[in-house]
């Protein structure tokens, strides 16, 4: 039997082909937001995924259309967040696909195509942005079609001017079946996101997928073990709405005082407490951080600070982890886990906003397996933790496989870039006659250390960059540190590949150089593998810093111009006697070698 | 205990009383300069001292109560010496009128020597009641004068500077060092030359850049190179030493003094002396608020016609300001700053503050405490902005 009134789709799209702006059209055409004042991409709720014109938590909302309920699920859009997505799809039976009609397939869209078809979902093409000068819509037709979707079916719309947003409705409630509705069977609830809330603690976001669910139910997460008693279910309509009961088919949420969001993962199964079911829903996966760095608040005073803002946003960030570490030149902090190089930023950026902490962040780091001559394995995330180059046995790192589209004037540029960032060629593919997909095998280090950029600059913005995660293999790796006047500053090692490391130490040597201000003494850099100098720049002395005019028009000026230079001098970090700046730690990263 | 800035206001009232006179009018501007100061006005230079004389009414009526002594009063610009030396005389005895101003008081006139075509010029500006000639001289290289767009050559300062000799009256030299594309030995040529005159005093500073000047833009866009660190601070250390070899106190970072001749107007800007700055763009040091007049000269004239003060912006300082402007000025004077001086100001001993940031300090070989005084020490003055900033909260 089928819950025939209900629709559960997703929206999938590649970074700004429109997916945010297309979803408030639906809003507003179903009358769910009535009111013309709301903001500008209503799912989209944070400062900084309105800026960033990106997802980054999923969010749900359920729509009336013709009799129907229609429940759309947004997800994130970043391949940071590959495993929410997947979540999301799963608890979804169809996906609008939304194409640039100027920009046509990118990496991302053929991404997401694969991980549809891989959840069985209905896909409806939806070509967006007709209005715009450059729009192709038969262009993108013919590259759907190599791509196996039949591009009769394929609606044309422009969600910034609100056409064809009907013909998208209709198409939902026509094309994309009706979920099961098998209510007689034990309870199963996928968790595809939660929020966490000071009050109801946090607040999964589910799918029915059979059973019902209501108020005072005992249930049990399967893959945490955990039981609960709930509190209330209800609808996002767009904000939370009671009702009565969830049942097969349906999206909503539960309150449960649910206090830590580790009890209540993203793709955990829900089931009745005194009836359980008898196995889980398929696909669940404890998100495990990729990307490792060192947050330290530049004033120590500021530990305890960044301690309360990393619990406050791990209540909410299930894949967010964090443990205390000391650096001899940072001081107290936290070396901090992430899903990527985006969810580390919007991590760092959130405690700078919204805890108004000046952090000092390291360079990311990935975990390396590491295999000594005794035979003891272990793994590290932090630099400073690799063992001396005599006792090591082997290093292996993880690679990914990446898909890079690109208009094909970049093929050589792209290839380039790829082989002097470790990259193994795979397999190259035209999307249409004059793009291509180009798959590399590469170190996952090397993609987070500065390669989007400089695979952005290298094609004029116009490749875009997707990968996975393959495994781990054995690299010939070796620590480089960095020593700031004769002293070792831990926070600046990073692990490289032998063959790199004294072009990279002497690349590093001279951006410190560039970064690191003058002082009254001259500060020596050097970069060593082990204690082989690979590269030395000296930091000239400064000879004079004083103003030396200062009568009595001057004395507010010069008060106000110290005054600004102690304001930069709070941001620095001291190692012995030399003044650090932030950007230094972050310098690591940068490896464009044009200078 | 603290002093209430209440109780601080009351000292500083005892402190004195030093009294500046702007003048804006210039026939050219130097490339350098970002005084306020304005060309193709001088139809409005009589109307000018009427103004300047109504603020002075104004503040004297204000202020000659709780500050009856000024020590000093100082003619600057722009450029006074466009002005004559009767203008000199009416405000000189203006200010008698209102405040006591003792025999000797020391009145400055800053002069260029581009208007000064005879010795007569300067006698009638001493019988005005002027008693010290600052003399812009800045270079005595012809190019480097035309590279900072002054009106006048080598020759003419030289020719100034023997009128002044000849008086016998207290003058001083302006230098400006560490010209862009300068070598040490282009400056030390005029400062050796200005030597054989033993002028009384030296105010000797290194170009600064200051945005929104000639030479600023020069450098910028890199039609002169920039200046150098090097030469710089060579050229500091250099006048440092042959100006004491000759018997100069190096008594302030950027002035020099025979002894005896040190300014006592530039010294009350460092020793935390109140004082009344008067014309646009002028600044007060006044009941502890830090005040500027408003840089505009047509509605300053506008104003005083309607007997009104000038439009000022005031900077009220707290005590956490007030002690660090103390120490920062203070420590600029070879003197240093006195502990008793400041514990009597402030009402605490200077070490209940700022122990920790003085004890660093002199780790670093900045600075010097002693028993009663906190100096820089040589290296110190040449990172005396290392110093003040520590001083900065």
């Amino acid at each position: 039997m089928k819950n025939e009134n209900i629709r559960n789709f997703c929206i999938i799209a590649h970074i700004d082909h429109g997916k945010s702006t297309l979803a408030d059209r639906i809003l507003e055409q179903t009358g769910t937001i009535t009111d013309r004042d709301m903001q500008e991409q209503v799912l989209d709720n944070m400062d900084l995924e309105r800026e960033r014109g990106i997802t980054i938590k999923a969010q749900a909302v359920s729509l009336k259309y013709k009799g129907y309920k229609l429940n759309l699920i947004d997800t994130p859009g970043h391949v940071d967040f590959a495993y929410e997505v997947s979540r999301s799809l799963a608890a979804c039976e169809g996906a609008l696909l939304i194409i640039d009609a100027a920009q046509g397939v990118e990496a991302q869209t053929m991404a997401n195509i694969y991980l549809a078809l891989e959840h069985d979902l209905e896909i409806i093409p939806v070509i967006n942005k007709i209005d715009l000068p450059a729009a192709d819509p038969d262009r993108v037709k013919e590259e759907l079609m190599d791509l196996g979707i039949d591009p009769d079916e394929a609606l044309l719309t422009s969600a910034k001017d609100g056409i064809g947003i009907t013909d998208v409705l209709d198409a939902i409630i026509a094309r994309i079946p009706a979920p099961e509705a098998n209510i007689s069977q034990p309870l199963k609830a996928l968790v595809f996101d939660s929020i966490y809330n000071s009050y109801q603690g946090v607040i999964p976001h589910i799918r029915i997928v059979s059973g019902k669910i209501k108020k005072g139910d005992m249930i049990y997460l399967m893959a945490s073990k955990k039981k609960y008693e709930v509190d209330e279910v209800g609808i996002f309509n767009p904000g939370f709405k009671e009702v009565e009961e969830l049942a097969a088919g349906e999206v909503g949420y539960l309150m449960a005082g649910i206090k830590d969001v580790r009890n209540c993962r993203v793709g955990d199964t829900i089931t009745d407490f005194n009836n359980p079911a008898e196995k889980p829903l398929p696909g669940y996966k404890k998100v495990q951080p990729m990307v490792f760095s060192g947050m330290y608040p530049t004033d120590n005073n500021d530990y305890k600070v960044l301690q309360e803002a990393l619990e406050k946003l791990q209540l909410n960030d299930a894949a967010l982890s964090f443990e205390s570490e000391t650096s001899e030149a940072l001081g107290f902090g936290f070396r901090c886990g992430f899903l990527g190089l985006l969810h580390m930023e919007i991590v760092q950026e959130r405690l700078e906003r919204e805890y108004d902490l000046d952090l000092v962040i390291t360079a990311p780091s990935v975990i390396y397996k590491i295999k000594k001559k005794s035979g003891k394995e272990f793994e590290i995330e932090n630099p400073s933790n690799f063992p001396e180059q005599n006792e090591i046995e082997t290093v292996s790192e993880p690679f990914v496989k990446t898909n890079i589209s690109s208009p094909e004037e970049y093929i050589g540029a792209i290839m380039k870039l790829c082989e002097d960032n470790r990259g193994e060629f795979v397999n190259m593919k035209y999307i249409d006659e004059n793009r291509v997909v180009i798959n590399y095998h590469m170190p996952m280090n090397e993609i987070i250390t500065d390669f989007f950029n400089q695979l952005k600059s290298s094609t004029r913005g116009y490749a875009t960059l997707d990968y996975e995660q393959i495994g781990y293999r054995e690299s010939d790796l070796v620590k480089l540190d960095i020593l700031v006047n004769k002293e070792p500053v831990d926070a600046l090692s990073t692990i490289v590949h032998r063959d790199s490391a004294r072009r990279l130490g002497e690349s590093l040597a001279r951006k410190l150089k560039e970064i690191i201000p003058r002082h009254m003494f001259k500060v020596p850099i050097q970069a060593a593998i082990g204690n082989d100098v690979v590269a030395r720049v000296n930091i000239p002395a400064q000879r004079k810093d004083v103003l030396q005019k200062c009568y009595g028009g001057d004395v507010s000026r010069k008060r106000k111009l110290l005054e600004k230079q102690k304001e930069g001098k709070k941001r620095m970090k001291q190692v012995g006697s030399v003044e650090i700046p932030q950007d230094a730690f972050m310098a690591v990263l940068e490896r464009n070698d044009d200078d | 205990m603290i002093n209430s800035k209440q109780e601080l206001l009351n000292k500083f009232r005892k402190r004195g009383l030093s009294l500046y006179f702007h003048l804006p009018f210039c026939k050219s501007k130097c490339s350098y300069c970002d005084f306020y100061s304005l060309t193709g006005k001088s139809d409005l230079k009589e109307k000018y001292i009427q103004a300047l004389i109504n603020e002075l009414e104004l503040s004297g009526e204000r202020f000659s109560n709780l500050y009856p002594e000024p020590s000093t009063i100082y003619f600057g610009g722009g450029t006074p010496s466009l002005f004559s030396p009767a203008d000199f005389n009416l405000i000189i005895e203006k200010v008698k009128s209102y405040f006591s101003l003792k025999l000797g008081s020391e009145i400055t006139i800053e002069l260029n020597p581009a208007d000064i075509v005879s010795k007569e010029r300067l006698i009638e500006y001493r019988e005005a009641g002027i008693n010290r000639f600052s003399l812009g001289v800045q270079s005595l290289n012809d190019d480097e004068l035309r590279l900072l767009g002054r009106r006048h050559d080598g020759n003419k300062a030289r020719e100034v500077i023997r009128y002044l000799k000849e008086m016998e009256v207290n003058f001083s030299i302006d230098v400006i060092s560490s010209l862009p594309g300068q070598d040490n030995s282009d400056y030390l040529a005029s400062l050796k030359e200005l030597l054989k005159y033993k002028p009384n005093h030296f105010s000797i500073y290194n170009l600064q850049l200051e945005e929104g000047t000639e030479l600023f833009d020069s450098v910028n866009n890199g039609k002169l190179p920039e200046i150098s660190e090097e030469v710089d601070a060579m050229n500091y250390k250099m006048t440092d030493e042959i100006l004491k070899a000759v018997g100069y106190n190096h008594y302030e970072i950027s002035s020099y003094a025979l002894p005896g001749y040190q300014s006592a107007h530039n010294s009350s800007y460092w020793r935390f002396i109140p004082y009344l700055g008067l014309g646009p763009g002028a600044h007060s040091f006044i009941e502890l608020n830090r005040v500027e007049n408003l840089k505009d000269l047509d509605s300053y004239v506008r104003l005083s016609t309607k007997n009104s003060e000038p439009s000022r912006e005031v900077i009220e300082l707290d005590i956490q300001d007030l002690r660090s402007e103390f120490i920062f000025l203070g420590l600029r004077m070879d003197q240093g700053i006195s502990k008793s001086e400041f514990s009597e100001l402030f009402g605490a001993a200077i070490g209940s503050f700022y122990n920790d940031r003085i004890n660093k300090l002199e780790d670093e070989g900045l600075i010097k405490n002693y028993d009663r005084v906190i100096k820089l020490t040589d290296q110190g003055k040449l990172f005396a902005n290392k110093v003040f900033l520590t001083f900065i909260d």
